[in-house]
């Protein structure tokens, strides 16, 4: 790959993902001014990884990747972040206008069962249906084999589930 | 199950960046983006090392200073001996104490065979004389000039004793010196400076400065063999002609000079230097080919004259084209890649005839794939300072390179793989040492300067102080706007003093040191633009090496303007200045602030919301210099 390719590459998962990695990390982070710095970061460390001449073979799972290592750094020095204050002060934005307050409790409540998941599925769990990532690409995220995603997706709806009929 | 997705999903789906804030993610990504191209590996290889007129403009101002490759030759002399009397242990100035320096010790050092021992012995007798010195003010209250000139005379001789050890110990065990030696300078220097205050005797003083100044020379000696074990191969005198016990007025020479296999990096120029002292002899420095064709020859005498104790005359047969420069200094140019030798013959004033031979060692062209890192080690006042160590250490596989600063304060890493690399600079132990990080290019030279700050300034302990100290300066060519990171810590490796940037005018980088425990995290400088003076942009991209980044004013005012369950608007200001003190618009740098889990966005009105509570981990997230951060209630 010449290196104007390589930059047109960039720029098209670029402009493909900033507002999916955004959310990415709103999801996670849950502030707003956190996720849109980590999303920057997450592109400007993906870009750097090119400039050194390392070859990216899925560039959007490894912008997923990257983005998924800067969360756990993030959570390591993040002193306790809340879920609530996000929906109280993060979505106040035009774009959200149209979402009633009832939506925004249904979410808030969502979010916290699945907050009391494991590690182990939570992650693969959003990855898969908030993110929308396909298996393979959650695989190469985590660095895990595509088997042991899927059958951490099924284990961790089954606990999902037994959580909630409790 | 899908119902509980969907739940999530709907507010997701209508949750995006605005168009202010894509924007601002646009414009810090792309402009990192321009500012770092992508190198096209599959160019085709300039060499652009060959000719000396490139090399020049491709180290910049280090220019003829710096010798990439430089070969040590280097000639000491020590004379043995001495009157010997005998004796045993006392203070200066009592009737035994000669006995006691003389005889014991003299005995003492006869026994030490091995160098390093004798070595050890003569930094010992060092300590023992400036020991004796503090204790005999101690208990007198007074000091005798002859008593200090006495001390004087023997702390220079012992110097040279460690010197001309050390010439033959390994790296290790000369580190090992060279910190005694240090130590010892730091430890009695103050008990010395108390001396020459209490005693306003302009004798005494002299006598004083000269044992600061002969130990600092020991330690500067043992340096230079620090520096030049790159260059590791020991010449003897011939064992025909020389008695080997070194006594008897019979010079040792010590000719350094690469070791086998070595591979030096021809650059502008290889300089031969050496020192030659005392007594007249002559000697002749040889650069050959490993089957003897000579390439070059030096040819130079020593002459003793009644107005200069020696005097070096130099006559180069060389062919004119490899040299340029004078004596004592040559530079030599144009050596074509391959295998080379040095010899050394040398003559004392008695024709006594010694002879060294280096192993083969080749001299090569740089490397188009390695990069190469030049460090320049400055004080506060700009001097430049020798014997720094700088370390660096790659952030992706941990491998290592170090080397030390040689006269000229500049230290200079060759052949290394390009990366981020993390940059430890130790300087001598009055000095804090300087961390930084720099991206090293394939084919290319990143240089830097670092100043560092003398411990004996204090240290800023306000907030409102920390103008007063620059520490370090980073300059920045234009070519490597790259990753960079600095911070700087005590010696201990515990407190970061500083990890704030500024973009001076003259296009450097210069970084203020914090009060301790209010460091930062240089994510602040994350993905900052910035413009100099003569309009080159660049965009920076600090890693972080450090929690977050604390901004203590921003904290300190919140707690105290914010009263509880009370919501007020705040107007953050921050002024972007440089050091001269002249504001700049702020308007090259993105505004942004965010102020813990608020999210408080500071755009073109720079002001935003906050709620009352603790906001710790400001991420000031471009601001390059955040000198007045004023927190406002409306």
């Amino acid at each position: 790959m010449t290196a104007d390719q390589k930059k047109e590459q960039f720029i098209t998962a670029y402009t493909e993902l900033t507002d999916k990695i955004f959310k990415y990390f709103l999801f996670r982070v849950y502030n707003r001014d956190d996720a849109k710095e980590l999303a920057q970061e997450t592109f400007i460390k993906v870009w750097k990884y090119i400039v050194d001449g390392k070859e990216i073979q899925n560039i959007n799972a490894f912008v997923y990747k990257v983005a998924y290592h800067l969360v756990v750094d993030n959570s390591k020095k993040k002193k306790e972040q809340s879920l609530d204050l996000l929906f109280e002060n993060g979505f106040n934005v035009e774009e959200e206008k149209s979402l009633s307050t009832e939506d925004k409790r249904d979410c808030l409540s969502a979010f916290q069962e699945i907050e009391k998941m494991d590690e182990t599925y939570k992650e693969i769990l959003i990855l898969r249906y908030v993110d929308d990532l396909p298996v393979n690409e959650i695989a190469q995220t985590l660095g895990l084999s595509e088997n042991l995603v899927s059958v951490r997706i099924h284990r961790g709806l089954n606990q999902l589930r037994t959580n909630i009929e409790k | 199950m899908d119902k509980l997705f969907n739940k999530i999903k709907k507010v997701r789906d209508t949750t995006h960046l605005t168009s202010d804030e894509h924007d601002q993610i646009d414009h810090a990504v792309m402009s990192f983006v321009d500012s770092q191209p992508i190198i096209n590996i599959n160019q085709p290889k300039i060499m652009k090392y060959e000719s000396p007129k490139l090399e020049f403009s491709f180290f910049g101002n280090f220019g003829k200073k710096l010798a990439y490759a430089t070969l040590s030759v280097i000639v000491i002399l020590s004379v043995g001996g001495g009157t010997v009397y005998a004796s045993n242990s006392a203070l200066p100035g009592e009737l035994l104490y000669p006995v006691k320096v003389n005889f014991t010790e003299e005995l003492q050092a006869a026994m030490k065979l091995s160098d390093e021992a004798k070595a050890e012995w003569a930094v010992e007798r060092i300590n023992r004389r400036l020991n004796e010195l503090e204790q005999i003010v101690g208990v007198l209250n007074t000091i005798d000039p002859r008593v200090l000139d006495n001390v004087q005379k023997n702390v220079g001789k012992y110097g040279s004793e460690t010197v001309s050890a050390a010439q033959s110990l390994n790296s290790e065990s000369v580190s090992e010196l060279l910190a005694k030696l240090q130590q010892a300078s730091k430890t009695y220097s103050k008990t010395l400076g108390s001396i020459s205050e209490n005693f306003q005797n302009e004798k005494s003083n002299i006598a004083l400065n000269a044992i600061l100044d002969n130990l600092e020379n020991a330690a500067k000696e043992t340096n230079k063999i620090a520096l030049s074990f790159f260059a590791e191969q020991n010449f003897f005198p011939d064992d025909e002609n020389t008695p080997s016990n070194g006594q008897q007025n019979i010079g040792l020479i010590t000719v350094t000079a690469p070791k086998a296999g070595t591979q030096l990096v021809s650059g502008i120029a290889t300089t031969i230097a050496w020192v030659a002292v005392q007594d007249a002899r002559s000697y002749e420095v040889t650069i050959t080919h490993p089957g003897g064709e000579v390439i070059g020859l030096i040819h130079g005498q020593i002459r003793r004259t009644s107005d200069a104790p020696y005097q070096l005359e130099t006559s180069a047969l060389w062919p004119a084209n490899y040299y340029h420069g004078s004596a004592p200094e040559l530079n030599i140019n144009k050596l074509a890649p391959g295998y080379y030798k040095i010899k050394v013959r040398a003559e004392d004033s008695n024709g006594k005839i010694y002879v060294g031979e280096s192993a083969n060692f080749s001299i090569m062209t740089p490397d188009e794939d390695r990069g190469i890192l030049a460090v320049e080690i400055k004080d506060q006042n700009d001097n430049l300072l020798s014997g720094s160590r700088v370390q660096i250490e790659s952030q992706t596989n941990k491998q290592t390179y170090d080397t030390f600063a040689e006269s000229q304060g500049l230290a200079v890493l060759n052949h290394i793989p390009p990366g981020i690399y993390n940059v430890e600079v130790t300087p001598p132990s009055s000095y804090y040492n300087a961390r930084f990080s720099v991206y090293i290019q394939a084919g290319k030279t990143a240089h830097r300067t670092v100043r560092v700050g003398s411990k004996s300034e204090p240290l800023s302990q306000s907030y409102e102080d920390i103008d007063d100290y620059v520490s370090p300066t980073i300059k920045v060519d234009m070519e490597d706007v790259l990753p960079d990171t600095i911070s700087a810590h005590e010696n201990s490796g515990q407190s970061i003093l500083f990890a704030r940037a500024s973009i001076r005018p003259d296009d450097a980088i210069v970084f203020h040191r914090l009060k301790l425990g209010c460091a930062g995290d240089s994510r602040a400088l994350q993905g900052a633009t910035f413009v100099t003076s003569n309009g080159l942009s660049g965009q920076m991209e600090m890693r972080p090496t450090h929690g977050g980044f604390e901004l203590e004013i921003a904290q300190k005012d919140v707690d105290l303007k914010i009263d509880k369950d009370e919501t007020v608007t705040i107007s953050l200001f921050l002024d972007v200045r440089d050091p001269d003190e002249a504001v700049k618009s702020g308007a090259q740098y993105p505004r942004k602030i965010s102020c813990g889990p608020q999210a408080v966005t500071f755009a073109s009105q720079r002001t935003g919301r906050l709620i009352p509570q603790k906001y710790f981990d400001v991420n000031a997230l471009t601001a390059m210099r955040a000198l007045k951060t004023t927190l406002i209630k409306e």
